[in-house]
């Protein structure tokens, strides 16, 4: 996380950890609103939600989920339900061990 | 005064005269009409005519006829009728995460700002009529209507030329070409890079930026 605090964070770890302590209780959400899409089949709702994950990862330099995220955008964009579904349950596991204080 | 007070008691609505109460261009409204998410009818000389009742509800359901405060900053720092005291600004993205991290910034680096966040475009669309911000942020993939399409939107509106607009967005380079039609001269922060470029263009508008009006100004 030392290098995401100095290259997104400009080395304000006090801002790091606040946005961190943020996400974490956000991921919570989008770990339930990423289930509902997938039951649902609902390719446009999971492709906005891992787009916007996509980013917010990056940011706290979690660059392997961030780049798992990205894959489920990909999918969810080109309509492989199943694959965007798979993708999305290796997502979900990091997600949850994330928001997991 | 309210708006709809000016506007009397008639059961309908011209397009224009949506448009006006909401803070939207014409065409906006022609959308949420198009969308269902207003009422409308034609006359016989095919004028449309919109539901007060529908324009009623759909300001309701928004929280418009009492907007709400600012997430930072304090409520009531625009007298009535006249211009803020304290620079107002707009963040239109659908991201619970970056509404937090701009509102985490905002509260640390520009405590002075008041800070109002709207969820989709169109919301946007109706908070920016109604706030004047003079610094608006918006996001490109919005609910409702895109960033771009808002974008084009706000230009027709007179209040643009007073406000300073920047684009944030997860969208990298190539992902933003079909939207450049309204990126033109406007910022564009990738959100990965949003703590280091935000506050940078934040202080230089803020410190004096032309389209920015201090609190002298408005005492003058």
């Amino acid at each position: 996380m030392a290098n995401a605090i100095a290259t997104r964070f400009g080395g304000d770890a006090a801002l790091y950890r606040e946005f961190a302590a943020d996400c974490a209780a956000q991921f919570a959400l989008d770990v339930v609103a990423g289930r509902a899409a997938c039951e649902a089949r609902d390719l446009s709702r999971l492709r906005r939600l891992a787009h916007d994950l996509k980013s917010a990862l990056t940011l706290l330099g979690h660059d392997g989920a961030s780049s798992l995220a990205a894959l489920v955008e990909g999918q969810a964009a080109a309509g492989e339900v199943d694959s965007a579904r798979l993708s999305w349950q290796s997502l979900d596991t990091l997600l949850t061990r994330l928001g997991t204080p | 005064m309210n708006r709809l007070d000016v506007l009397g008691t008639a059961d309908d609505f011209t397009t224009l005269e949506v448009a006006r109460l909401l803070g939207m261009s014409v065409r906006s409204v022609q959308l949420m009409v198009d969308r269902g998410e207003l009422e409308a009818w034609k006359t016989s000389g095919g004028h449309r005519r919109i539901a007060r009742a529908s324009v009623d509800r759909w300001r309701s359901s928004r929280d418009l006829v009492n907007p709400p405060p600012p997430v930072v900053g304090r409520r009531g720092s625009r007298p009535p009728g006249g211009l803020p005291l304290r620079p107002v600004m707009l963040l239109i993205d659908d991201s619970i995460h970056f509404q937090k991290l701009v509102s985490l910034l905002v509260r640390q680096r520009f405590p002075n700002v008041d800070l109002h966040v709207a969820d989709d475009g169109i919301a946007g669309l109706a908070m920016y009529g109604q706030l004047k911000p003079q610094v608006l942020i918006v996001d490109i993939l919005l609910p409702g209507i895109d960033g771009a399409t808002l974008i084009t939107s706000l230009r027709s509106h007179p209040q643009f030329a007073s406000s300073q607009l920047a684009v944030v967005t997860s969208l990298d380079e190539v992902q933003r070409a079909p939207y450049a039609f309204a990126l033109e001269q406007v910022p564009v922060i990738h959100k990965p890079q949003l703590v280091a470029e935000l506050p940078r263009l934040l202080k230089k508008w803020l410190s004096g930026g032309q389209k920015i009006r201090s609190g002298a100004a408005v005492a003058t």
